[in-house]
C-alpha cells in the first residue's frame, strides 16, 4: 500500500521543567495584571466619585453667582463679568507639581500664593495650611461684611496703610474688589465656592488622571509581557485613525506593546477574564 | 519615564478657556494672570456663541504650547467639543487639561477624555 502512516509528532524542543517555569511566570504575571486591573478601579472609582463632587461644586459656584448677578449693586444691567476684570491681575493661586512617579505619579497642588515679606522675601505657593488660613479668612470676610461700619476697635494706623497698600497692589488685590467695595454676600459665597474647587478638586482630580496614566503604563506593559495585546488591537488601529499626532508616555507603551504583538506567534486567554476575576 | 522636574517648575499658573460666567468665577478666586507689558498676555479667554474656534484653538494652542508657564489648563467641556480634535491631539502631561462644565452644559461623562481612554484600556 502506498499509503503513508501519520508520524508521530515531534518532541518538544523545552522540557517539561522549563514549561512549568513558563507558566509560573505566566501566573505570577497574570495575578499582578489581576491586581492592578483591581487598581485601576479602584482609581476610576474615586475618579468618577471626584467628577461627581467637581460638578456639583460647580453647580453650587454657578448658583450663587446667578444670585448675585441678579442681587448686583452694579446698576440696572449691569453684571459681574469681563467688564470690571482687571487688566493688572496677578495670579493668587499658584500650582505646584510633586513627583511621586514610583508610589503616585503627579500629585498636583493649588494653593494661595504667599504674600512678599517687607524683607522682599520671593512668593510662591503657600503650604497646605494656607488652604484652613483662605477658609477663615473668607470667614471672616463674611462676618467683618455685615459687622462693618457697627463695630469699630480703634484700629492701628499702620494696619489701615498695609491694608490700603494690599488693596492698591494687584498683585494682593482681592478680585471681589474690581466690582467695589458693595459686593454681594452672594458674591462672596460663590467666590467661596470656586476657590474651594480650585485648590481642592481641581488639584485632587489631576492627581487621580496622574495615578491612573501611571497604572495604565503599566497594564500595558504585562499585556505586551503576556500577548495580550491582539485583543485591543483593533480599538487601537481606529484609535490611531483618529488621534494620528499621539504623542507622549501613553503612546509610546502602546507602540510597544503593539510591535510586541507582532513578534508573537500566539495569545493566551481572553484579557477580560481577569476582569470576571476581580469580581469573585 | 517620568518627567523631568524642568518639565514643570515654571508651570506655575492655571488658564482658562470658558464662558463668561465660567472665567468670572475662576477669576474671583484668584488665578487670573496678565504678564507684564509691553507684551501683556492673559491666561484666560471668555467665550460665546459667536466666538470662531479658530480663536479658541489659537488660545488652546498658546496656552499649551506656546506659553512655559502654565501648569493647569481648564476648558468648559461644551467649548472643548468645538475643537475636540485639537484637544485629543494634546497628550502631553504638562500643562494638565481638565475639562469642565458650564452653567448651561453640565458634564457629560460620554465626552469625558479620561473616560474614553478606561474604555480604551478595556477595549471597548
Amino acid at each position: 500500500m502506498a499509503t503513508s502512516l501519520p508520524s508521530p509528532p515531534l518532541s518538544r524542543s523545552s522540557t517539561p521543567g522549563s514549561e512549568q517555569q513558563k507558566d509560573l511566570v505566566t501566573d505570577t504575571l497574570s495575578q499582578r495584571l489581576d491586581a492592578l486591573l483591581e487598581q485601576y478601579l479602584h482609581l476610576l472609582h474615586q475618579y468618577t466619585t471626584l467628577r461627581e463632587e467637581l460638578s456639583n461644586s460647580f453647580s453650587s459656584a454657578f448658583f450663587t453667582l446667578a444670585h448675585a448677578q441678579r442681587a448686583s449693586t452694579l446698576g440696572a444691567g449691569r453684571r459681574y463679568g469681563q467688564e470690571y476684570y482687571d487688566d493688572r491681575m496677578k495670579a493668587q493661586r499658584l500650582v505646584k507639581v510633586d513627583n511621586d512617579a514610583p508610589r503616585h505619579g503627579l500629585v498636583w497642588k493649588v494653593s494661595r500664593k504667599v504674600a512678599p515679606t517687607r524683607d522682599g522675601a520671593d512668593a510662591g505657593p503657600n503650604t497646605e495650611k494656607d488652604n484652613v488660613d483662605l477658609q477663615s479668612r473668607e470667614k471672616e470676610d463674611d462676618v467683618s461684611q455685615e459687622v462693618k461700619g457697627q463695630t469699630k476697635d480703634a484700629p492701628e494706623v499702620e494696619e489701615d496703610s498695609t491694608n490700603e497698600r494690599e488693596k492698591q497692589d494687584p498683585a494682593t488685590r482681592d478680585p471681589i474688589n474690581w466690582f467695589g467695595i458693595l459686593a454681594p454676600s452672594a458674591l462672596r459665597q460663590s467666590q467661596s465656592h470656586f476657590t474651594r474647587l480650585v485648590e481642592n478638586q481641581i488639584p485632587d482630580l489631576l492627581s487621580i488622571d496622574s495615578n491612573m496614566r501611571r497604572v495604565e503604563g503599566q497594564i500595558w506593559l504585562l499585556r505586551e509581557e503576556l500577548g495580550l495585546t491582539h485583543d485591543y488591537e483593533q480599538s487601537e488601529t481606529k484609535e490611531e485613525v483618529e488621534h494620528d499626532g499621539l504623542e507622549g508616555e501613553e503612546a509610546q507603551v502602546k507602540q510597544r506593546a503593539k510591535q510586541a504583538f507582532r513578534n508573537l506567534p500566539s495569545r493566551p486567554a481572553h484579557p477580560k477574564s481577569h476582569l470576571l476575576k476581580l469580581g469573585e | 519615564m517620568a518627567a523631568p522636574p524642568s518639565a514643570y517648575r515654571d508651570r506655575q499658573f492655571l488658564a482658562v478657556i470658558g464662558d463668561e460666567d465660567s472665567v468670572t468665577g475662576l477669576l474671583l478666586a484668584g488665578i487670573g494672570h496678565v504678564t507684564d507689558p509691553p507684551d501683556s498676555q492673559r491666561n484666560f479667554l471668555v467665550c460665546d456663541s459667536r466666538t470662531e474656534k479658530s480663536t479658541i484653538e489659537s488660545a488652546f494652542n498658546r496656552f499649551t504650547k506656546e506659553r512655559k508657564d502654565i501648569g493647569i489648563v481648564l476648558i468648559n467641556q461644551h467649548i472643548a467639543e468645538k475643537i475636540r480634535d485639537t484637544v485629543d491631539k494634546f497628550q502631553e502631561a504638562f500643562p494638565a487639561v481638565l475639562e469642565i462644565p458650564a452653567k448651561d452644559h453640565p458634564y457629560d461623562p460620554e465626552k469625558d477624555s479620561v473616560l474614553r481612554r478606561v474604555r480604551r484600556l478595556f477595549g471597548e
